[in-house]
């Protein structure tokens, strides 16, 4: 993303992060060397989550939350703060609808949303490009700003990532 | 009166409106297993003296509570009289939420952010990691370890069978797999004599009870070889070798056992219809016994031809027949024609064999497999040819690489008849 000519990074050290798709928690772990707030760790397979507590037992600002981001509800009782960056991660076919869901339900007004699309794991049979605009379009039409989107290639093939702001009342 | 239902951190909030606190139930000072079961939302919460308390508290104001998550609906709705809405997407939850800090202090509850930092990092490992303690209590774990490791050891003997004979064949290279077939009696004979000398026709059939013909063609061949002779050291290397590969199949055959235990208990049905070796692979491809038993049948058909299956979305060829079934051994020894009837009947029976077992119904194992091979009995009288249309022709191979990115846009955009002159007009082109 920053080989790539990104404008920001979009976390300083006063984002709260939800972090959606956490892994094992390498991503998750640079950002909770760059913000001194909370991030909320959220991943559903248990053979990742075995090493993503593991690797955050020394970092006190993530908090690791084994959970389905289908049900956002189902994490809200381990969340306290004001939410400023949604970052998405998951490589599902409906991935952008989890990560409109969850910006709707805890992201506040003017928060960002980082979404990284993995087109293969959308459709494998179409074009890039189609299944890039489409993702796209769906965000715009919830109201939502993009203001940046970089192509991750070379260093991984098929990806985008878009940067959106959030607003609660589109104008 | 509409009163918000916050879970919070600290524990249950009951709120107006204004984010005053009406009732609350703390879990900070509960133990662990006692929070478990209310993170968990587990029926055993009311066995908590404080819960009840709390539950009878909001009783008495008769609420109309707005709940968050379904399970918390589902856990009041016993004992609670009020009305409960669920209302997932109510910002008005995250409203609350930003203010915790605030709400709380005016109850008299230590409730910093780093004091909430610190309460919910501990809810949310606790949480996370009984779940994890659940997953590794599941038996597909295992099937699926049990099952990965043992293929790789049947692959590993293979190799090594084809070391053993390479290196031993320098001092023996008679004994070759015409003569002895079976790479655990070579490992044996390896094992036991060493130089060839002394292999003698009568020990072979006392110690490894093979039979008598056989073993003197075995002696008379170490007599007459044309192997080089080895020293003392070098053929220890090769015996230390032969046993490894003895100890090798030896546990090859115990885990074997065991996976077939397991997979008897656990899917006696799938066991009846395809055997452990299937039935594992087909767990192991699926990811779980509950995936398998609800992904459709025609997607069990190409488990595990997922390259070919998408090369054929792709490219519009020909979609594969069959998966990892193809290593039952019916479709295997099937027609080529046939192979494809067989495989789309045998997942339809598989896919009933899974869900039966997933869901612990009663054993028709033997009967769905007398019905499987009648069904194929019949399919070989009804065709006993070979079909006689042409198959399908592949998409022309292009040359130049934007061609082929054209004729896959066109090929998405139209009907199969359209794509057909499609291709025609770029041809001329």
């Amino acid at each position: 993303m920053i080989l790539n000519n990104a404008r920001n990074i979009y976390i300083n050290y006063t984002s709260t992060v939800l972090y959606l798709g956490a892994s094992s928690g390498t991503t998750v772990s640079h950002i909770s060397d760059i913000t001194t707030k909370t991030i909320y760790a959220v991943e559903f397979a248990p053979r990742s989550m075995r090493e993503l507590i593991q690797n955050c037992n020394d970092r006190n600002n993530v908090i690791p939350i084994l959970a389905d981001a289908n049900y956002p509800e189902q994490y809200a009782k381990f969340i306290f703060e004001e939410i400023d960056v949604v970052y998405v991660d998951i490589a599902q076919p409906n991935l952008t609808e989890i990560a409109i869901l969850n910006c709707k339900k805890y992201l506040k007004d003017g928060g960002l949303l980082i979404l990284a699309i993995k087109a293969k794991s959308i459709d494998v049979a179409l074009p890039i490009q189609t299944i890039f605009n489409a993702e796209i379009q769906k965000i715009e039409n919830k109201g939502f700003e993009i203001l940046e989107k970089i192509s991750l290639s070379p260093y991984s093939r098929d990806h985008l990532m878009i940067i959106a702001r959030f607003y609660l009342k589109p104008t | 009166m509409i009163a918000y239902l916050l879970e919070t951190p600290v524990g249950m909030l009951i709120t107006d409106q204004n984010g005053l606190i009406q009732n609350y139930f703390l879990t900070t000072a509960l133990l662990d297993e006692q929070l478990l079961l209310v993170l968990h939302y587990d029926e055993s919460v009311y066995q908590i003296p404080a819960f009840v308390q709390f539950i009878n508290q909001i009783n008495v104001s008769k609420y109309n509570l707005v709940t968050e998550t379904k399970d918390m609906a589902n856990l009041l709705e016993s004992k609670y009289e009020g009305t409960i809405k669920i209302a997932p997407f109510d910002r008005k939850f995250q409203d609350l939420r930003i203010n915790l800090s605030k709400i709380l202090a005016n109850i008299n509850i230590p409730s910093s952010v780093e004091e909430l930092t610190i309460i919910s990092r501990k809810n949310a490992k606790l949480f996370s990691r009984d779940r994890i303690r659940e997953s590794g209590q599941s038996s597909d774990v295992h099937i699926i370890n049990a099952v990965g490791v043992l293929e790789n050891t049947t692959k590993f003997i293979n190799s090594y069978a084809i070391q053993l004979r390479e290196w031993y064949g320098s001092h023996f290279p008679e004994l070759t797999d015409k003569l002895v077939n079976d790479i655990e009696l070579y490992a044996k004979i390896v094992n036991l004599y060493q130089k060839r000398d002394t292999i003698e026709a009568l020990n072979l059939v006392n110690d490894l009870h093979i039979k008598e013909e056989y073993a003197k063609e075995i002696e008379y061949q170490a007599e007459h070889s044309m192997g080089g002779d080895l020293t003392e050291s070098q053929l220890d290397a090769i015996r230390i070798f032969s046993k490894t590969i003895l100890n090798l199949i030896d546990f090859q055959k115990q885990l074997e056992n065991s996976v077939n235990t397991i997979l008897q208990e656990l899917t006696p049905n799938l066991y009846t219809l395809i055997g452990a070796q299937l039935t594992g692979k087909l767990i192991t491809h699926a990811g779980s016994l509950e995936h398998l038993a609800k992904i459709p049948s025609s997607t069990i058909q190409v488990l595990g031809a997922e390259k070919a299956l998408f090369r054929a979305l792709r490219k519009k060829t020909d979609s594969p027949k069959h998966g990892i079934i193809y290593t039952w051994p019916p479709i295997r020894s099937a027609k080529y024609w046939q192979r494809g009837k067989i495989s789309r009947l045998l997942s339809g029976k598989i896919s009933i064999c899974a869900k039966v077992d997933f869901f612990n119904g009663e054993f028709i194992g033997k009967k769905l497999l007398d019905e499987l091979e009648a069904k194929i009995k019949d399919i070989e009288e009804r065709f006993p040819e070979p079909p006689k249309h042409e198959r399908k022709k592949k998409p022309k191979d292009y040359s130049s690489k934007k061609k082929k990115e054209i004729a896959r846009k066109k090929a998405y955009h139209m009907s199969k008849s359209k794509y057909k002159s499609g291709i025609k007009k770029s041809e001329s082109n």
